[in-house]
């Protein structure tokens, strides 16, 4: 009896409870909903993305811009500037003794060498010769990239602010040492969308064979961007795209009918939540579907004539390689996808330099000069940037023990060069410069904002106006600072 | 001593006014109300008792009210015209609670001038009304209330625009060398400053700084400018006087003028402040520098910094191009964009319509004027596509690459003065049609690999500043 009195005096409760959430809920629920159909981001979506009023897609750039599109070459890892780009005589003069302590100053050492009571220079293990109208020095490692002197810029000063490998990718792709951020192809694919309404606007390629440094798919996120923004990562193999493909005797009407279905479940959803997630997902369906008939024709490389392939080297055939990805780059370039994002790992030479970097500049070397001038003969060099870079650069001082056979260098956030090329840089220029230990920037620093808002100003976006509101706060790729480079734009 | 101990207490019983003006308005608000609730009953004879001694406390209330309102209205820059309307409605509000009062304070006034008792409460209520709407205006702003009415409403009241009406548009400066101080830069900075309160949409401290004559007329304090002399000219002592001083200019809560543009008002009048020259007939300072960078529109600094201008065409102006005509295009696939925000110039893109052909080159010249770029590698296109595109009188770039066009469709092309980049990679383009491009005149890039041209062709060609990429 008294369990009964105890169903019904709770059910009482719960009666009440449910009247007044449906009464002052129902008030609260209105201001919520508003009149202007805001709605509350329903539980369990992650909850990070609010329909702003203001979050609106720029759709065309602020001012004209130089280019349309842009191949990033990531060399994850950090690329050692003094055995690539940086020739500093200095350290084969000085190789084995002590860098002065003014170099290294009150600067950051890793944790893997601050217990190392000797910081021995080492000589960059290749030598340098001249190349091109400007005589710029370019290392033996990389003949063919010197090749393409005169067509790139190769920036000397850049520097970072992180020293490990996970927040300097993130620092470097999404302008935030901590994940969440939306990456520069996700900015890019928001703010001035598809040229081409058959293929994803942000597309993603991990080359094979680099190194044991994993990289992280948030370097490649949309943050709090609409998901659809999402880098689009291509597979190798004989499926690029993942499940993009119908499974066999399924035929591609078959397939429209099925999304038309889903589409009407989405859109009742859709009215009922106004979750603007849902839409990405609608976006997502349809971009696949319209995939299904343009992916296969640009992974298909048996068209390319032999001279083409023997262009990106003996690798090109190899799907997943870096050669293989840059010719993909070059294509998906010629069928104006926005932002092409190359991976290539193996940069990160702590130990047995000479081999490592040896090998990283076999898989790279060739491929990438070969996507410029590839690029250039098309004419679509004019209005697609190139850029060839890593995270941060590598020390001048040998990691461990300095022996005949061998070195290793490392992190160095301080000073790193990259280079980039077309899409209105200056072709055959040098910027900025170190000092003799290629460890600090002297002349004409390039802070990773400077060169995040050099990319979007290229792109006609002007970086400080160019925000998305999430969470209250404005947001922007270069966060707080960020300087256009305008010395390096043609 | 005295005056400035006197002149606090002023200002202790001026502060005293937002919380005075309270009183009245809830008092006599109540007297209306008793006064509508028992109107049937009451019909008889006089009011309830109560309602003669509340009318009293609001006349005195009310009275004191406008004592300390006057004071306040000493210290603080207020809308002349709604002070002076909340100056007399709120007298008004005295008058009309105490004549109210010696109306209904006896039955023998009452009966016989409960008609002109009535017309005065509803006077009341409307001087009262107006008042307190008044006074809310001078503190919270004009648009306070409506601000942040809900869209339907906002509307349907038709001021959906009304909270942006106040911000100032700069006038875009195209060469900076050309542009005249006063009109161009210096009216430029006031009219983001200053018009909100100085301009002939609120005349605060009687001066106007939208209007030559009225600038340099002064305010009521007297003139504002001194050429020549920056430390007499008033307008740049308020600027510059501490935050939390009273009399600075703009106040505590409007944005305050920058560095630079306080160089740029220091400089003009430095330098007579006359309002018919232009920037490059003052004397240069480097202290206005980063104002005119700012003022010259990106080209200038542009090419300041070694960056080479775009094609004069980007910043031709017209009309927006055909709603139908680019609608029609979309519907076939076509990708039709902006070349840029604000821009009407089009950028044409068949990438995803490689079907389009020479009879579909009919619907480009609806919108023949607009487009800068046409993107047609791999299209279907002959020589025959070209017969119009002498109309495309705005083309930048063209790529062509990829398709069956042959050195015969060059000669076409021959009037598109504007040309800067032409991409015939794939093409049958040979030798002759290179040539031929030699009559363009602001060609910069060509390219034609794979197609006919010979790397003798190319030899030939050769002219300065043009990069032609092919066969090597």
């Amino acid at each position: 009896m008294e369990d009964v009195q105890k169903i019904i005096s709770s059910q009482a409760r719960r009666d009440f409870l449910r009247g007044s959430v449906l009464g002052l809920g129902g008030i609260a629920l209105g201001s919520l909903l508003g009149c202007n159909h805001r709605s509350a981001t329903p539980p369990g979506t992650g909850g990070s993305i609010e329909p702003e009023a203001e979050n609106q897609p720029l759709v065309n750039p602020h001012f004209v811009p130089r280019a349309k599109r842009v191949i990033y070459l990531f060399q994850s890892g950090g690329p050692s500037q003094m055995e690539l780009f940086d020739y500093k005589p200095k350290l084969y003069e000085m190789h084995g003794q002590e860098i002065p302590p003014s170099i290294i100053g009150a600067g950051r050492v890793s944790g893997m060498v601050s217990n190392q009571n000797s910081f021995p220079l080492a000589a960059p293990m290749t030598q340098f010769k001249q190349y091109g109208k400007n005589g710029a020095y370019f290392s033996d490692l990389i003949p063919h990239i010197a090749g393409i002197s005169n067509d790139i810029c190769v920036v000397r000063s850049m520097f970072s602010e992180q020293i490990n490998h996970e927040p300097a990718v993130i620092f470097t792709q999404t302008g935030n040492q901590l994940s969440g951020r939306p990456s520069i192809g996700s900015w890019i694919s928001y703010g001035l969308g598809s040229l081409n309404n058959n293929l994803p606007s942000f597309v993603v390629l991990l080359s094979k064979g680099g190194g044991d440094q994993p990289i992280s798919n948030l370097a490649w996120s949309n943050g709090f961007l609409p998901s659809h923004h999402q880098g689009v990562q291509f597979m190798s193999g004989k499926d690029p795209v993942l499940y993009l493909s119908s499974p066999d005797g399924v035929d591609r009407m078959d397939r429209r009918r099925a999304l038309n279905f889903i589409q009407k479940f989405n859109l009742l959803q859709k009215d009922k939540w106004q979750d603007p997630e849902i839409d990405s997902r609608l976006n997502q369906y349809e971009m696949a579907y319209r995939m299904q008939m343009a992916v296969p024709e640009i992974t298909d490389l048996t068209k390319e004539p032999q001279h083409i392939l023997d262009m990106y080297g003996p690798d090109v055939t190899t799907p997943g390689s870096y050669s293989y990805n840059c010719l993909l780059a070059r294509k998906l370039a010629e069928k104006d996808v926005r932002f092409i994002q190359l991976y290539h790992l193996g940069w990160d030479h702590h130990g047995k330099l000479t081999s490592g970097i040896t090998r990283a500049t076999q898989q790279t070397d060739q491929a990438s000069a070969a996507l410029v001038k590839d690029l250039k003969q098309r004419g679509l060099l004019d209005d697609t940037l190139v850029i060839w870079g890593g995270e941060f650069g590598r020390t001048s001082f040998s990691q461990g023990r300095l022996t005949r056979e061998d070195f290793g260098r490392d992190h160095l956030p301080n000073a790193y060069s990259i280079w980039m090329a077309g899409g209105g840089i200056k072709p055959g220029i040098q910027y900025g410069e170190t000092d003799d230990f290629a460890h600090n920037v002297v002349r004409d620093k390039v802070h990773v904002h400077d060169f995040q808002a050099t990319l979007l100003y290229l792109l006609g976006i002007d970086h400080e106006k160019f925000t998305y509101k999430s969470q209250g706060r404005r947001y922007r790729l270069t966060d707080v600072s960020g300087d256009v480079v305008k010395s390096i734009i043609a | 001593m005295l005056p400035d101990t006197l002149d606090q207490w002023f200002v202790y019983f001026g502060h005293l006014h937002p919380v005075m003006v309270h009183l009245p308005v809830g008092i006599l608000v109540l007297v209306l109300i008793i006064e509508l609730a028992f109107y049937k009953k009451n019909n008889g004879s006089s009011p309830l008792q109560a309602v003669p001694f509340m009318l009293a406390a609001g006349c005195l209330t009310a009275a004191f009210s406008c004592i300390v309102g006057w004071l306040l209205s000493k210290e603080g820059s207020y809308d002349e015209s709604t002070l002076l309307l909340h100056q007399w409605t709120g007298i008004a509000v005295a008058l009309l609670s105490g004549l109210g009062w010696w109306i209904s304070k006896n039955k023998n006034t009452y009966t016989k001038a409960k008609r002109l008792y009535r017309i005065v409460l509803m006077m009341l209520f409307v001087v009262l009304m107006t008042a307190g709407h008044n006074g809310g205006s001078l503190t919270h702003g004009n648009d306070y209330l409506t601000a942040e009415l809900p869209p339907p409403l906002n509307s349907w009241l038709g001021s959906g625009e009304s909270k942006d009406t106040s911000r100032f548009l700069r006038k875009p400066v195209t060469d900076i060398n050309e542009a005249y101080v006063y009109a161009d830069l210096v009216q430029n900075v006031l009219g983001d400053k200053c018009y909100s309160c100085h301009s002939s949409k609120k005349v605060k401290g009687g001066l106007r700084v939208d209007d030559e004559k009225l600038l340099f007329k002064g305010g009521k304090h007297g003139v504002v400018i001194e050429p020549g002399n920056i430390e007499g000219s008033e307008l740049i002592k308020r600027i510059l006087l501490p935050q939390d001083d009273d009399k600075r200019m703009p106040p505590q809560k409007q944005p305050p003028l920058t560095q630079e543009e306080i160089a740029l008002l220091k400089w003009w009048i430095q330098n007579g402040a006359d309002t018919r020259k232009k920037v490059s007939e003052f004397s240069s300072s480097s202290a206005v520098m980063p104002m005119l960078a700012f003022f010259a529109s990106s080209p200038a600094e542009d090419s300041a910094a070694g960056i080479s201008p775009l094609s004069g065409i980007f910043d031709t102006e017209l009309p927006p191009a055909d709603r139908a005509a680019i609608d029609t295009l979309s519907s076939l696939g076509i990708i039709v964009s902006p070349v840029a925000q604000n821009k009407n110039l089009l950028e044409i893109s068949c990438v995803n319509f490689p079907a389009f052909d020479d009879d579909k080159m009919q619907l480009l010249v609806n919108v023949s004027d607009h487009i800068v770029s046409l993107k047609l590698d791999g299209t279907q296109i002959t020589d025959a596509a070209f017969n119009n595109i002498s109309r495309f009188r705005n083309l930048v770039r063209l790529n062509i690459a990829y398709t069956a066009v042959s050195s015969a469709a060059i000669s076409k092309l021959l009037s598109l003065k504007g040309l800067e980049y032409i991409n015939i990679v794939g093409t049958k383009v040979g030798n002759k049609g290179l040539l031929e491009l030699h009559a363009l005149p602001n060609l910069k890039k060509i390219y034609c690999w794979n197609s006919m041209v010979t790397n003798e062709g190319l030899a030939a060609f050769n002219r300065e500043q043009i990069i032609a990429v092919g066969e090597e």
